[in-house]
């Protein structure tokens, strides 16, 4: 059976203002699922509530089956794994030291192994090898995204990798064209690893080329759900993003 | 020396070691000294090292003055310093110290209160020797609640907000305090001036009760608060799915943090500098992981009590320094130093 991430009529309102409205929306693991939008339509909201850092004012969320709300902290930690949009690191750390804090939410022993086999895969193929033990405030912003990224995705591999959840609010930001494109490769492994992913993005170039769903956003509500060429078609962008214009060659 | 980064997990554990291993080998040291100095011999064979009789003297200084007096120097340098250390942890602030946030001038005004209404005199007996601290815990966790509250009714705990407040508070207690000592006495005034610098003189075994009783159980929980500080450190919404209920844990450590500090306030009077520079200088020695960070605060802020409290007794001889502004004037001046050099040559 194939897990999923579900919002059932989810509302959201934060002081007196409509955040979110009846979001109905179904994620399957496997795949790279995608949450686009113009600013301001509510992305990082759904993903917070999805993610079950906010409670929603009604409806509920399922995540493989089960209602979100039953689990407590620990228990979803183990579940899934979310890369917050900021940065908000503000002390002295190494990057081995912050990548190794994906290993907090497990006990220790049981971990021991798999640790150490997926954090030098994943700092393999995130190319942050040769920053380890460098301090993580000197670094780049695109460095520290890396490094940010493969905390969270090794979070995401030490819970039970058929049922876990990967969810990312603009993974993307800073990165180059070539660790772009590498990030979404690997993304796409794992997604066939059978690890649910779920992504804001707002590259429609980089969403058509790597979603197999879209969710596209706008005014707090979903416009359109679904394969990425049905939702990020002509007429849906002219209108969420109000262009008037397609240039040509855009997609 | 400031160790230069990437400092190995072994070398922070060593230091860690050493930090502590420091401490009996300073109290030995600190026993030894004072108005009446004591002999290796005579300290060894009162500690029952050596078989040899002692002289009662010698005993009663050591055993009801001099131990009991440094004991209570160590557990409050390390509990300002974990104090400190955690306070900027879960405020991510490395200006948050509960005397900044005025958690320190809540205990402080309460324990003041108390002495001019004369619920308890500022000379302790045993019956009080729970009572001042008692209050003053009161006074700084009513500061730490009020704090906290405020910062929840806008539904979030805005580090900016709440270090504005705490400087409010601050400002409305050293007010208060100033008005009370204005329309005191002269010996009350000479009390509360000296406690209020800081000052271990008039501790005895009779201390000891509140200090073990209230605020090492404090201690011992904010030392093992090292995962969800380190969860804390990456941010409030990181700390969440790391899977850390991150409200909860600042409520109970900010209750540990109003003991360790209002007890040490009640006993000592204010110590300032050491929870705001002890593990502001330890985070460029073992960097930001607690694992490292808290055990060597802990070690780090004990031993610089014992060492300003040893100086404190010997230097004006036979009376004695007030604790509070020696470290300051010490510390503070290293410290500017230390944090200058580092960042220059990180720049």
């Amino acid at each position: 059976m194939t897990n999923y991430l579900a919002a059932h009529n989810l509302s959201y309102y934060a002081r007196h203002a409509c955040l979110l409205k009846k979001i109905n929306c179904r994620f399957n693991s496997g795949q790279i699922n995608m949450l686009t939008g113009n600013n301001g339509a509510g992305k990082t909201t759904a993903l917070r509530l999805l993610a079950g850092f906010l409670k929603p004012c009604t409806g509920s969320i399922l995540i493989n089956g089960n209602n979100l709300a039953q689990f407590n902290l620990k228990q979803l930690a183990r579940r899934r794994a979310v890369l917050p949009q900021h940065d908000s690191l503000n002390t002295i750390l190494s990057v081995s030291e912050i990548v190794d804090l994906a290993a907090l939410p497990f006990n220790d022993k049981s971990i021991r192994r798999p640790l150490k086999e997926l954090t030098a895969e994943i700092i393999e193929t995130l190319e942050i090898k040769h920053l380890r033990d460098r301090l993580y405030h000197t670094l780049s912003g695109g460095e520290k995204q890396r490094v940010r990224l493969a905390r969270v995705i090794l979070q995401a591999r030490l819970s039970h990798q058929e049922t876990a959840w990967l969810i990312l609010d603009e993974p993307l930001n800073s990165l180059d064209w070539g660790h772009r494109y590498k990030l979404l490769d690997y993304l796409r492994h794992l997604a066939t690893k059978g690890l649910g992913i779920l992504a804001v993005l707002h590259d429609l170039n980089l969403v058509l080329q790597y979603a197999d769903q879209v969710c596209l956003l706008h005014n707090g509500r979903i416009f359109a759900h679904g394969r990425s060429y049905d939702v990020l078609s002509k007429d849906n962008i002219r209108e969420v993003f109000n262009i008037t214009t397609l240039r040509q060659g855009l997609f | 020396m400031l160790l230069q980064f990437p400092v190995s997990i072994t070398t922070r554990r060593r230091i860690v070691l050493f930090l502590t291993l420091l401490l009996p080998s300073g109290l030995l040291f600190a026993l030894k000294q004072g108005t009446v100095s004591i002999g290796w011999y005579d300290l060894f064979s009162a500690i029952g090292l050596i078989n040899q009789s002692v002289d009662p003297t010698i005993e009663i200084i050591l055993w009801e003055l001099r131990l009991p007096r440094l004991l209570i120097a160590i557990a409050s340098g390390a509990s300002l310093a974990v104090a400190g250390a955690v306070m900027q942890g879960i405020f991510r602030n490395a200006l948050a110290d509960p005397a900044l946030l005025g958690v320190s001038s809540g205990g402080a005004l309460a324990v003041v209160l108390a002495l001019v209404v004369g619920i308890a005199p500022l000379s302790w007996t045993a019956e009080y020797a729970l009572l001042l601290p008692a209050i003053a815990f009161l006074g700084g966790f009513i500061v730490s609640l009020f704090i906290y509250q405020l910062a929840q009714r806008y539904d979030t705990l805005d580090n900016a907000v709440i270090l504005l407040i705490g400087i409010a508070i601050n400002t409305l207690a050293a007010a208060a305090i100033g008005f009370i000592t204005y329309v005191s006495s002269d010996a009350e005034l000479r009390g509360f001036i000296f406690w209020m610098f800081g000052s271990f003189a008039d501790i005895d075994r009779m201390y000891l009760l509140p200090v073990f009783a209230l605020m090492l159980p404090a201690l011992v929980l904010l030392l093992s608060m090292v995962r969800p500080l380190n969860a804390l450190s990456l941010g409030d919404e990181d700390a969440v799915y790391l899977g850390f209920n991150i409200e909860h844990i600042k409520k109970l450590a900010l209750l540990c943090v109003a003991l360790c500090v209002c007890v040490s306030v009640a006993v000592a009077g204010i110590i300032a500098f050491v929870g705001l520079v002890i593990p502001h200088l330890l985070r460029l020695v073992v960097g930001g992981d607690h694992r490292f960070l808290l055990p060597s605060v802990a070690a780090a802020g004990a031993l610089l009590l014992l060492a300003a409290d040893t100086f404190a007794r010997l230097v004006l001889q036979p009376s004695e320094l007030p604790i509070g502004i020696l470290t300051a004037m010490v510390g503070v001046p290293f410290f500017v130093l230390l944090v200058l050099r580092r960042y220059s040559e990180r720049l």
